[in-house]
């Protein structure tokens, strides 16, 4: 399942600046694992041992996987990815 | 327009400054602004009510002199303080709406915090770099907390380590003012979050809805425990 993941600007360090990249994956886990096959240090960035890390929001497509399935969200081919972290600066 | 919303803005720098410049017609009847610091050279491209001539002056003072000549008809009051955990109720007191601009996630999360307790709504931001968020709040919607539940320990960027760009904070100050005076209006904007993200031009809302598990909504947090803010909070 071919999707598109949104990256946000404290993370671009790790896709070479890019936006949006492409990823692979049935499920929200599955994309995070093919995002850190390809960008190394991604997972790291968004989970934790016990999930997605507290200050990270995914969501997919407008809708926070925290009120779908979480990690075992299921994605279409075509959907979209969004990552917020936590932003502190004011 | 002469309004009734007393409002207290929650530090004056990148998000802080455009929400002065435009609360002209806002429906704010009174503003009291909160900050301890001064301005410094290296604030001027993104906070935009100072200017060269304002370098080492108290912030707040700036402020009182920004809103006369921006928004002379609205009363005003600089507290030269932080917001910390021992004032944040006092300060909130006598005031109907809260803006929050400040620079560090500890004291993010002690506005949405103390605004709920004292039973107010507050309009919320953070930026670095070329992106950030705002969110506006009511007692009865989705809190920051419900949106990044707690204050991390360390991986967060502040816009004094990474930097952020003037642009950046005029757009999310701008949403920050246009919630504020929709709030005013009696508008629903509980849970309202924008996302701005300035390289590839996107601006996206979505709505944040409450989490079952969130201390906040649930009223498990009663009061402001200091070490609940275990970075050092700034205004």
């Amino acid at each position: 399942m071919a999707v598109t993941v949104r990256i946000p600007t404290p993370l671009r360090t790790l896709t070479g600046g890019q936006e949006e990249v492409p990823a692979d994956g049935g499920t929200v886990a599955e994309v995070i694992e093919n995002l850190e096959a390809n960008h190394p240090g991604m997972k790291d960035r968004l989970c934790d041992d016990k999930g997605v890390r507290r200050f990270v929001n995914i969501y997919h497509n407008d809708e926070d996987i925290r009120f779908l399935d979480n990690l075992q969200t299921e994605l279409k081919e075509g959907d979209t990815l969004s990552i917020v972290p936590a932003i502190a600066g004011g | 327009m002469t309004g009734s919303a007393s409002l207290l803005v929650i530090g004056v720098g990148g998000l802080g400054s455009p929400v002065i410049d435009l609360l002209a017609a806002s429906g704010v009847r009174r503003v009291t602004v909160v900050d301890d610091d001064r301005v410094e050279e290296s604030n001027l491209h993104r906070q935009t009510a100072f200017t060269e001539r304002d370098i080492g002056r108290e912030k707040v003072a700036c402020a009182i002199e920004r809103l006369a000549i921006v928004a002379p008809e609205i009363e005003v009051e600089g507290l030269l303080t932080r917001f910390l955990p021992s004032n944040a109720l006092s300060l909130l007191d006598g005031h109907s709406v809260v803006i929050e601009g400040a620079d560090n996630l500890a004291t993010k999360f002690l506005a949405a915090d103390a605004s709920r307790l004292a039973g107010l709504p507050v309009i919320q931001a953070g930026a670095v770099r070329w992106s950030g968020w705002a969110m506006g709040t009511t007692p009865e919607s989705a809190c920051l907390r419900c949106l990044f539940e707690d204050i991390p320990a360390d991986r967060v960027e502040t816009c004094a380590e990474a930097g952020v760009v003037g642009p950046v904070v005029g757009v999310l100050g701008g949403l920050q003012a246009a919630l504020l005076a929709r709030i005013v209006r009696g508008e629903a904007v509980g849970g309202e979050l924008w996302h701005y993200e300035a390289l590839d031009g996107g601006l996206r809302q979505t709505m944040v809805r409450r989490r079952r598990d969130c201390p906040l909504c649930a009223g498990e947090i009663r009061d402001l425990r200091p070490d609940r803010y275990s970075a050092a909070c700034a205004a």
